[in-house]
């Protein structure tokens, strides 16, 4: 009986394991504070950045970072306008953040309803659900989003609705095929055997057991959409002067980049971090409480 | 069929697997010993967890890091398996002795026809010099099992098959060598019962027609009672108890066992009520050191509270109990 | 025999599954194939009797007893509760109805959600059926946990840390928390070791006659559905064959296939012949059943009329029936 002891112990819900497992990944924790730290940054952007990001000057026009030449108050230097690289940097951690946590938020909840209608339902609302969707994926992600910022106009509140239009149908497939799965389930039934309502079932017995892979393939969206949003904002099409975007940072520099490197290097060093951090810390998740990786 | 001056087919003693949990290291399989004659149908008896399919696998050479096997003695027709290679064992696994498992359809290769599954045993053995030979073998062994149209059907998928069929087709892979011991882990649990009694039915003859050996790996008494000379009941990774099949079932020498039969429902013993084991076996890992059926048992007293060994009790029979002779007199 | 109304009377139930057609072949009208899982199937239980259901995998009886529930639809026929027509009520009028009806289920792993608390688990039927709020519903499930042999402490635990034993007794507690009239016990020992089976039978027969719980008990095992059945009905391919008291398919069976099992049924006494009499071949696909008898193409006694005509029902009297035609009528 001492295993049996031992085992129950602890009392232990899935949830509460697999954050036990992932604290005990290195990796992922290290991903985890640096993604925080951007983050902390980004929100933090009018104490910590030495300058304003918009104030320009033209006598400090493409100044080298500091170890070139440079000086200490603008430590990665300057671009076209003379504005500091660092502070434009930090204000644009904000807009990366943002847009890639609104839309995998927005996304997220959209394509979650639209998975468990067209999982457990079926019938015409799937066919309808599952069309759509198949519409949808016949079309390249960024051009898709280049057309609809053509139709609605550049703007933070547009590029959101662009990437959502299409990034519901990420967690919608996977919700879907999780819960054709999960409503053949014995305890589905037990709970529609006990009068439980269509609502209940769906959301209170299918979706806890289907929402890990869901938050870990949100992660590597999320990753995903910055990417998505810095190719439109270096298209032009993103968030508009003078307003700073890792993105549009690159696009700017691209003149320059044999005479003053730093002007695109910087924020594409940025994006690579955030979006490799950010990574490595969805493998963890998944490591830790995908169901499938467990036994 | 006790004759002294007989070496058995495969004898095993002390045999032990350790596997680490995170309790602590598990004895698994506990100092097993025992051994098949030639010819003989073992019947070994348990629960999940008791160790029953692991012994074998250990047997085998089949148990994977970071299980550990250690034995004192492993001997098969004459070769110390101990001292064997591991090409060696391989040579031995599948040509001399085979193995089903419990659930054909995961046990089958989904993407390989059954001919290709057949006739590979035989030419990895040399038990065919060509695939014309082999494949003419295969279907001489799907007949074999009773598989209607076998040399239609041999270029078939498993998932082709029903659950019965392919319960026979891993007889007919596990048979292609004429391996001289046949270990049949649970070959009818997964099966319907019309099903399975054509099963038990097909394996009682092939012993009889090819003279070979079988252990009967199983947790339903009722198979063992039709089928077994010997029985083997394990309990917690350990030999609870050992003897003749009749024996073991009309007067049992360890309270588990007994329990076993008062609580199985049969149907010659509707007039009787259940008398169900109360409790449940213990989790596999660390154990102290006392009669591991303690807290289940109805005779406990102060003389089980210790390591209790697996004693003779005459009659070819052992139990791992201290009121052996109560227990099977009373 | 006074005249009593059964507690469930299923009369001609049919229910078929379409087997699901890919989009093209839905554009292009091919018609789905069907698979009938329930064939006509008509029986009664009265109150505060066992009904034993018992066939092999695939024969539709796990189908029939959750058609019994709604929890599918009846293709055809009626299914009435306590006198009220119950197969064609709309869901939200047939809600009251799901606390006096439950369903035990096989699988103790794959019938508790592994996401719930047992606090959860035996108390969801409370707070749908009675309003308890979650603090309620806790402390009515504390209370009945102890009588289906689980303590208080394991409230706070989760289905992954209990036996699959325990975990059945979790199972009966949510759907017997509510003190039901009728309770479906589907397979409810066959996924468990042997001497856990007992424990749960005898918990099982401990509340019918403690509470008068009314059973329709499926089984594939002659032997276990032998001791807690009043009656038994034998279901092959989507049909009952036989049905009757207990006593009578056990001693006196009058179809073949209830003779198959009876013979290859676990017992612990030799046999005086030694050899059993197995069937021959392998259940037919219930998509495509053989015509006439469904049996014939198995029974080591079909005559050639069994190949043509489906057997009619004959009575044998005292409530024990067999659709055979070795028996009675069409010669």
């Amino acid at each position: 009986m001492s295993g049996a002891v031992a085992m129950n112990a602890g009392v232990q819900s899935p949830l509460a394991l697999g954050w036990l497992r992932l604290k005990q990944n290195p990796m992922a924790i290290g991903a985890a504070m640096v993604t925080l730290l951007i983050v902390a940054a980004a929100v933090l952007a009018p104490i910590i950045a030495p300058q304003d990001p918009n104030e320009a000057d033209l006598f400090r026009r493409l100044q080298p970072p500091v170890w070139l030449g440079g000086e200490w108050a603008f430590p990665l230097g300057c671009d076209a306008l003379g504005r500091d690289i660092l502070s434009r940097l930090i204000y644009g951690a904000r807009i990366s953040i943002l847009v890639g946590a609104l839309v995998v938020l927005i996304a997220s909840v959209v394509g979650i309803l639209a998975g468990l209608a067209a999982g457990y339902l079926g019938g015409w609302v799937d066919r309808v659900i599952t069309g759509l969707v198949d519409i949808l994926l016949g079309f390249p992600y960024l051009i898709f989003a280049i057309g609809l910022m053509a139709m609605m106009g550049a703007g933070f509140q547009n590029i959101v609705l662009a990437l959502v239009y299409k990034e519901w149908v990420v967690p919608c497939r996977i919700v879907r095929g999780e819960t054709l799965a999960a409503r053949e389930q014995e305890y589905v039934e037990a709970a529609r055997a006990l009068g439980a309502s269509r609502g209940h079932v769906m959301l209170r017995e299918i979706l806890p057991n289907i929402l890990s892979p869901v938050i870990v393939v949100a992660t590597v969206r999320m990753a995903h959409v910055i990417i998505l949003e810095a190719s439109l904002s270096f298209l032009g099409l993103g968030v508009q002067p003078p307003t700073a975007s890792w993105g549009s940072m690159v696009s700017e520099g691209r003149e320059f980049l044999l005479d003053a490197w730093w002007v695109s290097t910087f924020p594409g060093i940025a994006i690579l971090v955030l979006v490799m951090a950010i990574n490595v810390f969805s493998q963890g998740l998944r490591d830790a409480f995908d169901p499938r990786m467990q036994e | 069929m006790t004759d002294a001056s007989r070496t058995p087919l495969l004898e095993v003693r002390g045999l032990t697997t350790i596997f680490p949990t995170r309790a602590g290291p598990a004895r698994v399989v506990d100092d097993v010993s025992f051994h098949v004659d030639e010819g003989e149908c073992l019947g070994v008896v348990g629960e999940s967890g008791s160790g029953k399919s692991i012994t074998f696998l250990s047997v085998l050479g089949l148990v994977r890091p970071p299980g550990k096997v250690s034995a004192e003695r492993m001997m098969f027709a004459g070769q110390d398996l101990l001292a064997l290679g591991e090409r060696a064992r391989r040579a031995i696994r599948g040509r001399d002795i085979a193995i089903t498992m419990q659930d054909a359809l995961t046990a089958l290769n989904p993407a390989l026809t059954v001919a290709t599954q057949i006739t590979e045993v035989m030419l990895a053995h040399d038990r065919a010099g060509s695939m014309d030979e082999a494949r003419a073998a295969a279907v001489e062994m799907m007949r074999l099992v009773g598989i209607p149209a076998a040399a239609k059907r041999l270029d078939d998928y498993p998932h082709q098959f029903s659950g019965g069929m392919r319960q026979r087709i891993m007889i007919a892979t596990a048979l292609a060598c004429r391996p001289r011991l046949l270990i049949a882990d649970e070959p009818t649990t997964a099966l319907d019962v019309t099903i399975q009694a054509q099963v038990l039915e097909l394996i009682a003859e092939l012993r009889r027609e090819l003279r070979m050996s079988v252990v009967l790996i199983t947790h339903d008494l009722g198979v063992v009672v039709e089928q077994a000379d010997r029985i083997m009941v394990m309990y917690a990774g350990q030999v609870v108890e050992e003897g003749a099949a009749r024996e073991v079932i009309e007067d049992a020498a360890h309270p588990y066992t007994a329990g076993l039969l008062a609580s199985m429902p049969s149907l010659d013993t509707l007039d009787r009520p259940i008398h169900p084991i109360r409790g449940q076996a213990p989790m596999p890992g660390p154990m102290p050191p006392l009669c591991r059926f303690l807290d289940r048992c109805e005779r406990t007293t102060e003389a089980c509270r210790k390591s209790v060994p697996l004693q003779p009790i005459g009659g070819g029979r052992a139990s791992r109990c201290v009121w052996a002779e109560e227990v099977a007199h009373g | 025999m006074a005249e009593m109304k059964p507690l469930l009377a299923v009369r001609a139930v049919t229910k078929h599954f379409t087997i699901r057609t890919s989009p093209v072949e839905w554009l292009m009208r091919v018609s789905p194939a069907s698979l009938k899982a329930v064939a006509g199937v008509s029986f009664d239980v009265a109150r505060g009797e066992t009904l034993g259901l018992i066939g092999e995998s695939g024969c539709g009886k796990s189908t029939l007893g959750r058609t019994v529930l709604n929890l599918h639809r009846a293709d055809g026929g009626s299914v009435s509760f306590d006198g009220k027509e119950i197969s064609a009520m709309p869901e939200a009028e047939f809600r009251p109805y799901r606390r006096r009806m439950q369903i035990i289920f096989q699988d103790p792993y794959a019938s508790l959600n592994p996401r719930r608390s047992v606090a959860e688990i035996v108390g969801l039927p409370l707070r749908l059926h009675e309003g308890a709020s979650a603090r309620q519903a806790e402390e009515k499930a504390a209370e009945f946990l102890p009588r289906v042999g689980l303590s208080p402490e394991h409230l706070r635990r989760y289905p992954h840390q209990f036996s699959g034993g325990q975990r059945q007794r979790i199972g009966i507690a949510r759907a017997l928390i509510l003190n039901p009239d009728f309770v479906v016990c589907d397979e409810p020992v066959s996924a468990l070791d042997v001497s856990i089976q007992a424990q749960i039978l005898e918990l099982l027969m401990h509340f019918r006659q403690r509470y008068g719980l009314t059973f329709l008990f499926i089984s594939h095992d002659l032997a276990v559905v032998g001791r807690i059945a009043d009656r038994i009905a034998v279901m092959y391919l989507g049909e009952i064959v036989e049905i009757g008291p207990t006593a009578a398919i056990l001693e006196s069976p009058a179809h073949p296939y209830t003779r198959a099992l009876l013979a290859v049924a676990p017992r612990l006494k030799r046999r005086a012949g030694t050899e059993r009499v197995a069937l021959k071949g392998d259940l037919p696909s219930p998509l495509d059943p053989p015509k006439g008898c469904r049996f014939h193409t198995r029974c080591p006694l079909a005559k050639p009329i069994c190949a043509t005509l489906a057997p009619t029902v004959t009575d044998l009297g005292t409530g024990h029936s067999v659709a055979c035609h070795l028996h009675g009528g069409a010669s």
